[in-house]
């Protein structure tokens, strides 16, 4: 069986690894070109000097802020795209060529012949995903050091988005044991995975512990946690007696105001700002609950394929 | 005699059309069974209820004693090829032999290079660039080399020239003749069986029609085969042959194009095999003359 299952296996790992050798090859020389002009404008000593390097900063970030954007498109659709690709087919392409027959009535049963062909494909694929994201990481890394992101330590290694390709994955798979056939189950499967991701994503967001802390401090000034490496989740406006402001009822108070003006129309009035955030220190805590909820979720959709698969017709 | 494929009141329906109802048959073994009807009579629906392919909506089949799905000790002792002939294109004919290897605890690649080199088939060729019967040679012996004790056939001969037809099914039953094992083989052409075949299954519109012994068939049933002496007018229905033996009367057709009547035409699948209890309900419709 494990052969048989890696020999099946074999083509979309082709594809992956064609995949993950074009957006690594991006990725790579991006990163050097990063390091080298990051050393040849003086903004890693400066950096590493401690020094404020405002100047030198915006230069780069002129340079490119455009492409971070869509690199993190990237980082967040790699780990799909892979699930999606190991997914999708496993089971339609059986279906579409009718070969299930073939498989199913060989001397192994339905529900051996499909959990040696899931593990062989999910690990295959954990394997694949951990390589991307370390690439990712890698990529993210090269402005962190320059304090100009903040990512690899939010994304904390691979975690995260391997837990995401598996949760791509089941979905497919899923969407291949319902629908039979290769296309409208890769189309399915794609859309399903962004919805339930980002659904997901909200839900980890505001309820899965551990909560976010808050901090007030006066408006207009800096936060006590700047510099911390915290990901503020959101941030708002209370008044003195330590009622939520609403950006109208700021509005209102302040109209017609911007940027210090602001700032200081805010501090006459006693405004405080709010931020809830988590602290970096959380990262590990917050990339275990989010995976953890991925892969409950992923396992539901892999009993739902399983289900389909093993009733007979 | 024990029943190797048993049948009970055996149903399928897709959606709201039975595709097979109320089948009761059982299957001796060693012999060779002629599964033969007409398209969309069942046959396929009937083998694949029998693999565990498919769950009867209605009924039950029974294999070896058991019911088939998900056994393993059922799996191992059918063989079935699938009318479509599936088999993984990205494949080599190698690989695909390994397949067999690695999912048949009971594999005997003496028997399926035995096959590979009858039917010279090359190791190294993707599945996908083999013609039709070249996948049909390689199905079979990916199945034969299983060693099943029940070989379910569906319509194995349909993409092959008559030449390799003729081979494969002399080859088929040599190694039937050897082994002893009972062989379940559909078709809607009953010629092509009719040779090879001892024992006879007639599905048509979802049901058994008959099921026994070509030869007891054949001596029950009279087999007109020839023309008749006045052609057929507007009035005057297909005749019915008499039935002495009290058995179900069958409605004849004549075999060969040649002696087909003016003004009737016959699929040639029908014009070789006669239709017998459905015509008392149903005789074939009679031909508008001129």
């Amino acid at each position: 069986m494990i052969w048989v299952a890696w020999r099946q296996q074999r083509p979309a790992t082709v594809a992956a690894a064609i995949l993950l050798a074009v957006a690594g090859s991006v990725l790579l020389v991006s990163g050097w070109q990063v390091t080298s002009l990051a050393r040849d404008s003086g903004l890693a000593a400066c950096v590493a000097s401690g020094a404020d390097c405002q100047v030198l900063v915006e230069a780069f970030a002129n340079r490119y802020g455009p492409i971070l954007e869509p690199v993190s498109l990237l980082g967040a659709l790699l780990p799909v795209a892979l699930g999606v690709l190991f997914g999708g087919p496993l089971l339609a392409r059986e279906f579409e060529q009718g070969t299930h027959r073939l498989a199913w009535t060989q001397s192994v049963t339905r529900g051996r012949w499909l959990a040696g062909r899931l593990a062989m494909a999910a690990g295959v694929l954990v394997v694949v995903a951990a390589v991307a994201a370390g690439l990712l990481t890698w990529w993210w890394g090269r402005f962190d050091q320059l304090h100009i992101s903040r990512r690899a330590a939010l994304e904390r290694g691979s975690l995260v988005p391997v837990a995401t390709a598996v949760l791509a994955f089941a979905i497919a798979t899923a969407a291949g044991a319902l629908l039979r056939r290769v296309v409208p189950a890769l189309a399915a499967g794609l859309l399903a995975v962004l919805v339930v991701a980002a659904a997901l994503s909200l839900a980890a967001q505001s309820w899965l512990p551990p909560q976010p802390l808050t901090v007030t401090y006066p408006a207009g000034q800096p936060s006590p946690r700047a510099g911390l490496d915290d990901q503020v989740l959101s941030s708002g406006y209370r008044d003195r007696a330590g009622r939520d402001l609403s950006a109208q009822a700021v509005d209102r108070l302040c109209p017609g105001t911007a940027g210090q003006a602001l700032d200081r129309c805010l501090a006459a009035n006693g405004i405080q700002r709010i931020d809830r955030y988590q602290p970096a220190s959380r990262a590990w805590q917050l990339a275990l609950a989010r995976s953890a909820l991925y892969l409950v979720v992923a396992a539901l959709f892999l009993v739902l394929a399983w289900w389909r698969t093993l009733r007979p017709d | 005699m024990t029943a190797v494929l048993e049948a009970t009141g055996l149903g399928k329906r897709y959606r709201r059309t039975w595709a097979l109802r109320d089948c009761s048959v059982a299957i001796p073994e060693g012999r060779v069974v002629a599964l033969v009807g007409p398209n969309g009579a069942g046959k396929t629906t009937l083998l694949q209820l029998a693999t565990g392919l498919l769950a009867p909506s209605a009924g039950e089949v029974r294999v070896f004693g058991a019911p088939p799905a998900n056994r393993p000790q059922v799996l191992a002792r059918v063989g079935f090829l699938a009318q479509d002939k599936p088999l993984y294109h990205g494949f080599t004919v190698a690989e695909m032999l390994r397949y067999g290897a690695r999912l048949n605890p009971g594999w005997d690649q003496a028997v399926a290079d035995g096959w590979l080199e009858r039917f010279d088939l090359p190791a190294d060729r993707r599945v996908g660039q083999l013609s039709g019967g070249q996948r049909t040679q390689l199905a079979v012996a990916l199945t034969l080399a299983r060693r099943p004790r029940l070989l379910l056939l569906d319509e194995p001969m349909a993409d092959l020239d008559p030449l390799v037809r003729h081979d494969l099914a002399r080859l088929l039953m040599e190694t039937v003749a050897a082994e002893g094992l009972t062989v379940v083989v559909s078709s809607h052409v009953l010629a092509e069986l009719a040779s090879i075949c001892d024992y006879l299954v007639l599905l048509a519109v979802g049901r058994v029609q008959l099921a026994d012994d070509t030869e007891a068939l054949l001596a029950g049933h009279k087999l007109l085969v020839g023309r008749r002496r006045d052609p057929p007018t507007a009035r005057t229905r297909w005749w019915r042959p008499a039935t002495p033996s009290g058995r179900p009367p069958c409605w004849c057709v004549p075999s060969a194009r040649s002696t087909t009547p003016p003004g009737r035409s016959m699929t040639s699948a029908w014009s070789s095999w006669c239709w017998p209890t459905c015509a008392t309900r149903r005789p074939p419709p009679c031909p508008a003359r001129p």
